[in-house]
């Protein structure tokens, strides 16, 4: 089922090759307003490569990243930043020689449209991942959960339209992992659009409403959730083995 | 503005002052050092506004200074001397830009060695222009400058580097250094436009040292090559800036001054053993104070704090 309203970003036929590997061969695909779309596929099918090219760590060979009606792709990474495009990585970043409110404030600072919205706030943004009062604190004194609380504290910062979640939830224990879905599905009932590479099932199920599958570069599914993993194509892509029996 | 931010401005006033008269109470061989202090505090602060937040080990400091000098050397004569300054000023200026343009895509080691390289071709490239252009090895630099005033020259240009770094520490390109140095991946991904930071702070620390080797340039009377571009003073202020620490302005100043003062012990004492007893003192900083004089004040400070608040406790 596709939302009738156009897209917030459109990726078509994005390519990137690494000497004579084609990391990502002519991708496809759609995010729309407030929908969480997820990127699955096996290790090394080129998920963390797509992120890498929207949002402008990798320049792409061929295609298109249109960001609302701006074709972006090429442009350099901060650009893209100022655009709307806010990502987390797969190994944590946090900026640990300074405070938790400077590593919000990081991404408050050089983004116009974050600047003037003035009921956007350092206190405002750590309270809303769960790090209220931590805005003095030294972010290297972070415990796991919370660094990766602090990481997407700093995204929501840029006020994006469109977040790129990679392996956000990965590394969580079952606890953690509850409180992870429940944030990142607060943020789509804020209306936010999400893009996110994961591998935790339970996540996948629970948070995305459609799914695309990359396997050796390629798009082999695109579609509902539900239907996407019943996909024999994709079932035999994470090497025959389904998800559980 | 809070009762210690007054009195460290009181502070400050009073020390320039009584820096600007000490040219009229001293001997010639204490202006003289006085003068090279003064020199390296600059050199090593304008050094550390760039390097310290990105964390680049610049080798092109002689570079710039040695461009400034030549800028003397050439028009000196020509132009009255603010002119002189002002000229000296964009061509290390324009110097910089283009070099940090061409350069600040690279990286960790490949950054050290170009800059260091960079100074040679610079040095080549005058020598090469010399010999074959205007045909002289050397050049003679007459000019009614007095070693007092090369001083109250250098005096004013270490209150405008401290002044600078100090509204830089403050303002947005100074944030945006610091989480380029602490990560530049995440300061693209925060909108920050990386090149353009880094390259402007290049320039300014650039503009800095251009001028300090155009103000010393009097002081020798003949210059050549192989004096304004002296690798030795690219390598002694990174030794100073990174014992004093060159994560604050004031840091490097902190390694100028007592560095300064060892040099010239050392060189008037042990005149042919100097250069050995300096490589021995350089690494016994580095493993002593890893993070410099600011790093062991911090220390100390943060100690104090814990056993101070450890005391309210009990």
């Amino acid at each position: 089922m596709m939302s009738s309203s156009a897209p917030i970003l459109k990726v078509e036929g994005l390519t990137r090759r690494f000497g004579g590997l084609v990391a990502v061969n002519d991708m496809g695909f759609t995010v729309h307003a407030g929908e969480i779309v997820g990127l699955l596929g096996p290790n090394g099918s080129g998920k963390t490569t797509a992120i890498n090219l929207i949002s402008g760590v990798l320049q792409p060979d061929a295609g298109r990243v249109v960001l609302g009606d701006t074709d972006i792709a090429g442009w350099p990474t901060f650009k893209i930043a100022r655009l709307g495009v806010a990502r987390t990585f797969q190994l944590v970043r946090v900026l640990d020689g300074m405070t938790c409110g400077d590593n919000v404030r990081a991404g408050l600072a050089f983004n116009q449209r974050a600047r003037i919205e003035s009921d956007v706030s350092v206190d405002g943004l750590l309270a809303r991942v769960g790090l209220a009062d931590h805005n003095s604190r030294p972010a290297s004194e972070l415990t796991y959960i919370d660094r990766k609380r602090l990481e997407l504290a700093r995204a929501l910062a840029l006020r994006p339209s469109v977040l790129l979640l990679d392996e956000w939830l990965a590394g969580l224990n079952p606890s953690e992992l509850q409180i992870g879905i429940a944030l990142i599905r607060s943020l789509k009932d804020e209306g936010l659009s999400i893009l996110m590479v994961e591998h935790v099932m339970a996540a996948i199920r629970s948070l995305c409403s459609r799914c695309v599958v990359m396997s050796s570069g390629r798009r082999i599914a695109d579609g509902p959730t539900d239907t996407v993993l019943r996909d024999p194509a994709v079932i035999e892509a994470y090497l025959g083995a389904p998800e559980h029996a | 503005m809070s009762v210690s931010q007054l009195l460290i401005g009181a502070v400050s006033l009073a020390a320039i002052a009584g820096l600007a008269v000490v040219p009229s109470l001293v001997d010639a061989y204490h202006l003289a050092l006085g003068i090279t202090l003064l020199q390296f505090t600059i050199l090593a602060t304008a050094w550390g506004l760039f390097s310290g937040p990105t964390r680049y080990v610049s080798l092109a400091t002689t570079a710039f200074f040695g461009v400034g000098a030549y800028t003397v050397a050439v028009l000196g004569e020509q132009l009255p001397w603010p002119l002189v300054l002002t000229v000296a000023a964009v061509i290390g200026s324009v110097t910089s830009a283009i070099v940090g343009l061409s350069t600040l895509r690279l990286s960790g080691v490949h950054f050290v060695i170009f800059t260091f390289g960079l100074a040679e071709l610079v040095k080549q490239l005058v020598v090469w222009f010399e010999v074959n252009k205007s045909r002289v090895l050397g050049r003679y630099i007459f000019l009614d400058i007095t070693q007092q005033d090369i001083y109250w020259q250098l005096l004013a240009l270490a209150v405008i580097v401290f002044a600078v770094g100090w509204l830089i520490a403050r303002s947005r390109l100074g944030f945006a250094l610091r989480i380029i140095g602490e990560d530049e991946t995440v300061a693209r991904h925060c909108g920050i436009n990386v090149t353009f930071a880094k390259v402007a702070l290049f320039v300014i620390s650039a503009v800095f040292m251009t001028l300090v080797g155009a103000i010393m340039a009097p002081r020798w009377t003949y210059i050549e090559p192989s004096i304004a571009f002296n690798a030795t003073i690219s390598f002694e202020v990174v030794i100073m800036a990174l014992l004093g620490g060159a994560h604050r302005v004031w840091g490097p100043a902190l390694g100028a001054i007592p560095l300064t003062l060892l040099f010239e012990f050392l060189s008037a004492r042990f005149p042919n053993t100097s250069t050995l007893i300096m490589g021995v003192v350089f690494l016994l900083i580095v493993y002593a104070l890893p993070s410099g004089v600011v790093g062991l004040i911090e220390k100390i400070r943060q100690f104090r704090r814990g056993s101070a608040a450890q005391g309210s406790g009990t």
